[in-house]
């Protein structure tokens, strides 16, 4: 589905991104972690598509397609999501009206008829539930003076309206408490298929105890390092970043 | 050595081939009131950009132009109607009643043609016609007061309210004339009234409308209006509003500039007495090389009112926008309420905005906010817009339009307000 390919980025001329390979499958969630710095959310940034990155080398592959001659709007048309880890907050622009829009350029971008009215309605209510968002929320301007739980669960809640192949979750469980840690987390398992597939972005052991990974990548001065199981994400929380870094000097 | 004398402006090519026009002054009062203005226009000069209120606005192409009066017309003319909109409808065409196009319900309120009112109630013209306008500092008021043929006027007697809206269309048609409308709006104590005035100006018609709207609203009274100005980019405009409000009153404008190649707005409104309101809405568009400018004035005179003021643009192209709000609080209007908003968007970077909140306070205990905000597309906004399958245009008409619609979203005529919503999305979708 998505493979990425000796990816090297840069902001500002500045080298984030030295050498990245990934290869995530239909069915599979990964998980990326990293300690600050170490280039998690370039990663999210560059996948979607934002224009202050420079890609400089490497390739990025999606669905057969290359990812990066692809805009963001078409990006997202192809089924790739990415959760913000600070969604923005958009005054006079209604959640509901927003995802309309977008479900429609999608189905555009696709051939498609635009959705039925009462279609519409009827998946908002349904997807609404599967993340527990109030239903004011849904037709309050976008993100506009939500708390940090409910913009977190608004972007499940967008996540589950697009129905995408890929999602990315850029450190969604920075900022929550655990409670709404666990909605948001069973809200992304609730929306798991064998047909799409999850990268988990995060800097904690703790949301990876309620999306469970099938493979824990440790991504440290631009590149991944090491690679393992679910256990892995214990491991370093047990023995730190730099007990994984040492590790793979000494390899190196 | 003798003394330096400057030329009147009244030799000056933009008065050259313009005739007086004094056909339905009936009394005495308005003949005087005519030459008042003659006599002002002898002692102005068509300001300049050294002169503050003028600074960003440069008339010099509109004051050379010889000008032409408006003549009859029969000819058909083609106005958008507005879908739900039922009332008296009163249509002129360059400033000229055009009878034959106008439809007006007669009960206890007066809607008729000034001219028509001049003669029919010369009384109530007399005692309002002129009297809340300055014309000796502004010149375009006096040319106004002493060319201008016909208008609308409105009396509305106390405690009455007219049983159907009010609407009035001055189209203009046919190139380089200078078309004066004079509307003239009367309120008694505890009247209500809503008007709906529509400017448009043909395309590719070069004329300059110069338009002053004198609104009385009595003790009580409550008075709404709506104004669209349909320009287009060869359409000119100075418009001047001067609002008197009394005690217990309301006064609310809303102003739609959809474009014009210059469109400068004078809003004038004085409260006369205390626990009165005045709120202020504006939107305008202008693309290409267009030039918007919106001055305001709101005179709190007396204790105890409270203003509101929103004024929101979005500025395409090479255009510019200029606002400037002033709020004067005199020493003795203690619990003053005033806000005042202007919001500016800049679609490209060649659009230029001068945006100048002006507040004036003499009294002590009051509560007064501005802020005047102007900036581009927020693009970290259109990322996340796009990054749900958006497309870039799309995420900026949404984003505009959500701008743009938070003015008229209290707008309390639903036909309008639908309409003025019609061309928000038509011009960004």
């Amino acid at each position: 589905m998505l493979k990425i390919e000796n990816l090297h980025a840069e902001i500002e001329g500045k080298k984030i991104l030295k050498g990245l390979s990934l290869e995530v499958k239909p069915g599979e969630i990964h998980a990326i972690m990293g300690p600050n710095g170490s280039g998690k959310s370039t990663l999210a940034s560059v996948l979607a598509g934002r224009e202050d990155y420079e890609v400089t080398g490497g390739s990025i592959t999606f669905e057969n397609k290359n990812l990066l001659d692809l805009a963001p709007e078409e990006r997202a048309a192809e089924g790739l999501f990415l959760a913000f880890q600070y969604p923005v907050e958009i005054p006079g622009v209604s959640n509901i009206n927003f995802l309309k829009t977008a479900i429609n350029s999608i189905r555009a971008y696709k051939g498609e008829d635009k959705i039925a009215a009462k279609d519409f309605l009827k998946m908002v209510k349904e997807k609404q539930a599967l993340v527990e968002l109030k239903s004011d929320l849904a037709k309050r301007s976008v993100n506009e003076g939500f708390s940090g739980g409910e913009k977190k669960r608004n972007e499940i809640f967008q996540m589950a309206m697009l129905n995408p192949k890929l999602s990315i979750l850029d450190e969604t469980d920075s900022g929550l408490d655990i409670d709404a840690l666990r909605v948001v987390a069973s809200g992304v398992n609730k929306l798991k298929t064998k047909d799409n597939a999850t990268v988990v972005i995060t800097h904690y052991q703790r949301l990876l105890d309620y999306v469970v990974p099938d493979y824990v990548h440790v991504l440290s001065g631009g590149r991944i390092i090491k690679t393992g199981g679910k256990e892995l994400a214990l491991e370093l929380e047990e023995k730190g970043y730099d007990w994984v870094k040492d590790h793979a000097e000494i390899a190196s | 050595m003798g003394e330096l004398v400057k030329e009147s402006i009244v030799n000056s090519n933009f008065f050259s081939v313009l005739k007086e026009e004094h056909l339905f002054d009936v009394s005495k009062t308005q003949k005087e009131y005519r030459n008042k203005n003659w006599e002002a226009i002898q002692n102005l000069e068509f300001p300049t950009t050294r002169n503050e209120y003028w600074k960003y606005t440069r008339l010099g192409r509109l004051v050379k132009t010889a000008y032409l009066n408006p003549e009859k017309s029969t000819k058909t003319l083609s106005i958008p109607t507005i879908e739900g909109f039922d009332g008296n409808r009163l249509v002129f065409e360059n400033g000229i009643f055009r009878n034959d196009l106008s439809n007006i319900i007669n009960d206890e309120v007066k809607v008729l043609p000034l001219s028509q009112a001049k003669m029919e109630c010369s009384a109530i013209v007399d005692q309002y016609l002129g009297k809340q306008t300055d014309i000796k500092n502004h010149i375009f008021s006096a040319i106004n007061g002493y060319f201008h043929q016909d208008g609308l006027f409105v009396y509305v007697p106390k405690n009455k309210k007219p049983e159907k809206a009010i609407e009035l269309i001055n189209f203009g048609s046919n190139n380089s004339q200078l078309i004066n409308l004079r509307n003239l709006i009367v309120l008694e104590n505890g009247a209500e009234a809503e008007v709906f005035i529509r400017e448009i100006n043909q395309t590719e018609s070069s004329n300059l409308f110069n338009t002053v709207n004198e609104i009385f609203v009595a003790d009580n009274a409550h008075f709404k209006s709506f104004q669209h100005q349909a320009f287009q980019a060869e359409g000119n405009q100075i418009q001047t509003t001067n609002a008197e409000v009394g005690a217990n009153a309301t006064f609310k404008n809303w102003l739609f500039t959809q474009n014009g190649q210059l469109v400068r707005n004078n809003l004038n409104s004085e409260f006369k007495g205390e626990n009165a309101a005045t709120e202020i809405f504006g939107i305008y568009l202008p693309k290409d090389n267009s030039l918007v400018d919106n001055h305001t004035y709101i005179d709190h005179a007396v204790p105890n009112c409270y203003s509101n003021e929103l004024y929101r643009g979005i500025i395409a192209d090479k255009a510019t926008a200029v606002f400037n709000g002033k709020v004067m609080v005199r020493q003795y209007a203690q619990k003053t309420n005033a806000f005042q908003a202007n919001n500016n968007i800049l679609l490209t970077d060649n659009g230029t905005v001068n945006s100048k909140p002006e507040l004036e306070i003499y009294a002590d205990d009051v509560k007064c906010s501005h802020g005047s905000t102007t900036g581009q597309m927020d693009e970290e906004a259109l990322f996340y817009l796009r990054s749900r399958g958006v497309s870039r245009e799309n995420a900026v008409n949404l984003m505009v339009q959500a701008f743009a619609h938070s003015v008229i979203d209290n707008l309390p005529n639903e036909p309008i307000k639908n309409y003025f919503n019609q061309i928000l999305d038509n011009r960004f979708s």
